[in-house]
């Protein structure tokens, strides 16, 4: 066809389309007038225009080979007991109907959602139930119930919801006129219903005033609870594209956009953005057609403007606004006076959007409390940012970079300020916690690249804070003991264990010189240092100083305190280092104890002591009472918050452990790669925690007898403890033995025997000649020497062995068993046969 | 990813005026986008619409690094895209077709998917004979149409993408619609 003539036809049809029959033939002898070929054209065209309305409506490849039926079959369908009777909304996850139950007595009607996952497969069914299982715990009249829910016939996961009847939060306090009070009241109630759910540990995901309906009778519902997390069952390689969808960039906090872990302050960022554009008609940030990475920019780096200067509207948003700004002035503009929310408003609502999820609201109920205490005419807890506000923004602007070094810094903040806080009226404390809060400050600036080279790390940081704390809080012991027991804390989480002693050492010494023994810092740093003795494996100084950490604690909170738990766990770690695990196990199950009252059943600090009970039990050779601990902190797994997931992983790690005492390769390899994922998200690459997982995989391929990947493997465990530990201690040795093991079998007998020798060497240093560990390489190097003909050697090394495992507290069967099998194999080599029989 | 990784370097070139023509991007999208057609073709399970543009979403998801992509490049993108889904599609077919002895028509059954006019059947090749034809004299319509059918992209995705108004993409849709229909039918 002619361009031009199509030009002609486009436009004739453009202009006819919506006529009716008369009208449009009319309009066409009118236009064509007598040009009968340009007329047929254009009639053909409507008429296939009549026919065509569903041709290539759907995309091609849905009605390529794998044809599919529309959502549309659905309505009128059965689901479950609901008949679905209309669509009633449509999304990038899946669409909404409305549905009725009809039980002849019993008349409901409910929202079916059906979830379009794209490729749904029995794992993400399988969590899709257990989510669904949590969420029907949700029981608040504030909160859709989520009555029902499963799988359609055509395979696809669905939920049935209350259905609500209700508008949008905004449009409904637009609507109704409310005043700014009143729309703080309807807010409380929607804070409380998310207290309510986040104390159920569910987490909402994605707040926006569209998910949180309102009746007539002005009661908000909110919906779609821990949907977002549905959407986020796919597999690893989709989360990104998932999480793409399942957020809600206007709404979304920070680290949400970042991707980073999720808890209940990001939540608490989404009301405070919610409660922005309730009070103010406008969003802090206007996002327009920015790039993702620039919204994450813009949101991680930039300040909203404060509400009480945001109600003149911003450019960006003028179209939404225009429309907004109307309706508003229709109704009382006057009541959203702006002058209303200077001061306190301001400062709750930029609290809760705070960008470190740390610094804002702990809670929504706090957020409730708050906006409460100001309806009511109280002061507020929210306060103008302050200093450590500040120098968050001095570690940001002098880019230390590494997100976790400025976060750490900020915990340290948090952490010694809230301490301090507490006991706020007395003046004393108000005074030290400006000390400590100048002293951070400043230690905060020390850090800056300019002084360090660019390379700035947690590690910098701390030190510093350490080396600086010592001079300058010289004149108020107190706050100096406070500082180096955090510092410690903070160290003892990072793994670095041996620096962790030193600065508790030195924190209990400071408060025991400047406030005695009897004090709460002194206390706790001694129970953390018996925790940082225990994993540094000195278990012998550990004991008594967990023990005395304990008396310390019974005095100081007969009633049991969390410190208290602290100190027990160190003590039962000492314990069950030393190879007491029968006294390790009351002192395990009393911190457990105090820690579930204490933190909660949640809280990662608990299933620590899980595994520790577990521990002991496995010690003591209750090996099913341990495997099913393990199994019960492993059931956690979704339910705790991210940060604690190396407590799962450590539960992965020794239950990894005891299948392959078990015999049980492919499952403990299963649960071994699941610990090592985990500790490679939270833990440097070369961290004690992965080289000792690396030392079991090394253990399952000696059993398969895959020598040389074994080797491969110890190798690794043995470089990464180096980093971490001197050559003496017990987990280089412990992989020592396994790679001289392994390379002794894999025919690598002079390579198998240097690692045995300085093995040899560096355990003579510490451990006494009959300690199960110096037995175990004397045994080796007997095989290795063996392997090497150097029989008499081996005959030394072997009879050693046998000596020290013959004699000691506990037998170690399996290691006195394999001791003999290698005697019997040298005497066979030898050709002693009648001294191999002894050992058979 | 490197995959991902190239694709966004590319766009990132497109547009900064370093490479002529989005036609570099092609062979890269072809690949990927046929490994997961394939996968989907292959995949016998009763799926619905929205799944399979689902699919399409995530093809692009995997393909380039959204976060560092303007909506510019993602235009350039998406037409590719939609270009290669076209090809993909159509190859299909023909191959379909040798596989069919004595060769006959291409055809698709529809069933309940969509409800073409006595539950006729679609077949992509005259169709995109069809839509070559269109091209000739109304390119900006063969365009939205490949957007929209081969590309799984909605009306303001479209108009997004071709940076024209909404109301322009919904009234070329429709006439180009009407157009190929009456070209194709029986």
């Amino acid at each position: 066809m002619e361009a031009k003539t199509w030009a002609k036809v486009k436009d004739i049809f453009a202009g006819t389309v919506d006529l009716g029959e008369d009208e449009r033939c009319l309009k066409l002898d009118e236009i064509c007038n007598g040009d009968q070929d340009l007329r047929a054209e254009v009639e053909v065209l409507l008429r296939s225009n009549d026919e065509a309305v569903e041709f290539i409506e759907s995309p091609a490849f849905t009605v390529s080979d794998a044809v599919a039926p529309d959502f549309e079959p659905v309505t009128g369908k059965v689901i479950g007991h609901y008949r679905v009777e209309r669509e009633i909304g449509r999304g990038g996850m899946g669409a909404v109907f409305l549905a009725k139950r009809d039980d002849g007595e019993f008349q409901q009607e409910v929202a079916i959602k059906i979830v379009s996952s794209s490729f749904p497969g029995r794992e993400s069914l399988r969590r899709f139930r257990q989510e669904r299982q949590i969420l029907a715990r949700l029981n608040h009249p504030n909160i859709a119930r989520l009555l029902d829910g499963g799988v359609t016939g055509d395979g696809l996961p669905y939920l049935v919801m209350e259905y609500v009847r209700g508008d949008p939060l905004i449009e409904h306090a637009d609507g109704q006129k409310l005043s700014i009070d009143d729309r703080l009241r309807l807010f409380l109630k929607i804070c409380r219903a998310f207290a309510y759910a986040h104390s159920n540990l569910i987490i909402h995901r994605d707040i926006k005033p569209s998910n949180i309906l309102v009746t007539r009778d002005n009661e908000p519902k909110l919906l779609d609870f821990g949907l977002a997390k549905f959407l986020d069952i796919e597999n690893d390689e989709l989360r990104t594209a998932t999480n793409f969808r399942a957020l809600t960039p206007a709404y979304a906090s920070p680290e949400q956009m970042r991707g980073d872990p999720i808890t209940t302050a990001s939540d608490i960022y989404s009301l405070g953005v919610v409660l922005y554009e309730l009070l103010t008609g406008t969003r802090p940030f206007a996002y327009e057609s920015e790039t993702f990475e620039k919204m994450i920019q813009l949101v991680s780096n930039s300040e909203p403007v404060k509400p009480s200067e945001a109600t003149s509207f911003q450019e960006g948003e003028k179209e939404r606004k225009g429309e907004r700004e109307k309706r508003i002035t229709n109704s009382q503009l006057s009541t959203l006076d702006s002058r209303l929310l200077r001061g306190d408003i301001d400062n709750i609502v930029l609290m809760a959007m705070r960008k470190e999820p740390e610094r804002r609201y702990r809670s929504a109920e706090q957020l409730a409390d708050d906006i409460e205490r100001h309806l009511n005419g109280l002061p507020i807890t929210a306060s103008k940012d302050t200093f450590a506000y500040r120098s968050s923004k001095f570690v940001k602007r002098h880019g230390i970079g590494v997100a976790s070094a400025s976060v750490l810094a900020l915990v340290l903040i948090a952490g010694i300020i809230t301490t301090t806080w507490q006991a706020r009226a007395a003046r004393r404390a108000q005074a030290r916690a400006e000390t400590i809060g100048a002293f951070l400050q400043s230690m905060l600036g020390a850090a800056a690249p300019e002084a360090k080279g660019k390379d700035v790390t947690v590690k910098d940081i701390l030190a510093d804070a350490s080396a600086r704390a010592k001079v300058e809080l010289a004149d108020d012991p107190e706050a100096m003991a406070q500082v180096l027991m955090t510092l410690g804390r903070a160290y003892v989480s990072l793994s670095l264990y041996q620096q962790a002693e030193n600065e508790l050492r030195e924190a209990a010494a400071v408060g025991e010189k400047s406030s005695g023994s009897l004090n709460s810092t002194t206390a706790a740093s001694l129970a953390w240092l018996g925790i940082a003795l225990a994993y540094q494996n000195k278990f012998a100084e550990g004991e008594s100083v967990s023990q005395r950490a304990v008396e310390l604690e019974r005095k100081l909170h007969p009633d049991g305190g969390e410190d208290l738990g602290y100190a027990l766990f160190g003590y039962s770690s000492n314990l069950i280092q030393k190879g007491d695990a029968a006294a390790a196990l009351p002192a395990a199950k009393e911190a457990s104890e105090i820690i579930k009252r204490t933190l909660g059943e949640r809280h990662g600090y608990y299933l620590a002591t899980l595994n520790q009970i577990a521990l002991a039990n496995e010690s003591l050779g209750n090996l099913d009472e341990a495997e099913r601990l393990f199994r019960q902190t492993l059931a956690q797994a979704d339910l705790i918050e991210p940060r604690y997931c190396i407590y799962i992983a450590q539960a992965s790690v020794f239950l990894g452990r005891k299948l392959i005492k078990k015999g049980n390769y492919n499952e403990a390899e299963t649960q071994l790669r699941k610990a090592e994922t985990i500790y490679r998200e939270v833990l440097s690459d070369s961290d004690p925690s992965i080289a000792y997982i690396k030392q079991l995989s090394g253990k399952i391929h000696i059993q398969r007898r895959e020598f040389d990947r074994a080797a491969g493997e110890l190798r690794d465990s043995v470089d990464m403890f180096l980093k971490s530990f001197p050559p003496e201690n017990v987990f280089v040795l412990r992989s020592k033995i396994d790679l001289g093991l392994a390379l002794t079998r894999a025919g690598k007998l002079a390579e198998g025997e240097q690692y045995l020798r300085e093995a040899q060497t560096a355990a003579a240093k510490t451990l006494p000649s009959e300690s199960s560990l110096r037995a175990g390489i004397e045994s080796t190097l007997g095989e290795c020497m063996t392997a090497k003909r150097q029989f008499a050697e081996a005959e030394t090394a072997l009879l050693k062995a046998l000596a020290a495992q013959q004699t000691q507290d506990v037998p170690n069967g399996q290691a006195l068993i394999e001791t003999k099998l290698r005697l019997a194999t040298l005497y066979t080599a030898w050709n002693r046969p009648a001294e191999a029989q002894k050992y058979q | 990813m490197s995959q991902q990784a190239d694709v966004t370097q590319m766009l990132k070139a497109i547009s900064a005026g370093e490479r002529s023509a989005p036609e570099e991007l092609l062979p890269v999208v072809y690949d990927e986008l046929r490994r997961l057609a394939h996968g989907y073709m292959q995949n016998e399970r009763q799926d619905h619409t929205l799944q399979a543009t689902a699919l399409v979403h995530e093809a692009y998801m995997q393909l380039i690094d959204w976060k560092n992509v303007s909506w510019q490049n993602r235009a350039h993108f998406f037409a590719a895209a939609a270009q290669m889904m076209r090809k993909i599609l159509v190859d299909h077919a023909r191959e379909k077709n040798a596989q069919k002895r004595g060769g006959g028509l291409t055809t698709i059954a529809l069933d309940e998917a969509v409800s073409f006019p006595n539950r006729r059947e679609l077949d992509l090749i005259p169709l995109d004979g069809a839509l070559t034809e269109l091209a000739s004299f109304d390119e900006q319509q063969a365009k939205i149409v490949e957007l929209r059918f081969f590309g799984g992209l909605t009306i303001e995705e479209t108009a997004h993408a071709m940076n024209i108004s909404d109301s322009t993409v919904k009234r070329d849709w429709q006439i180009a619609k009407a157009w190929l229909y009456n070209r194709i039918k029986p």
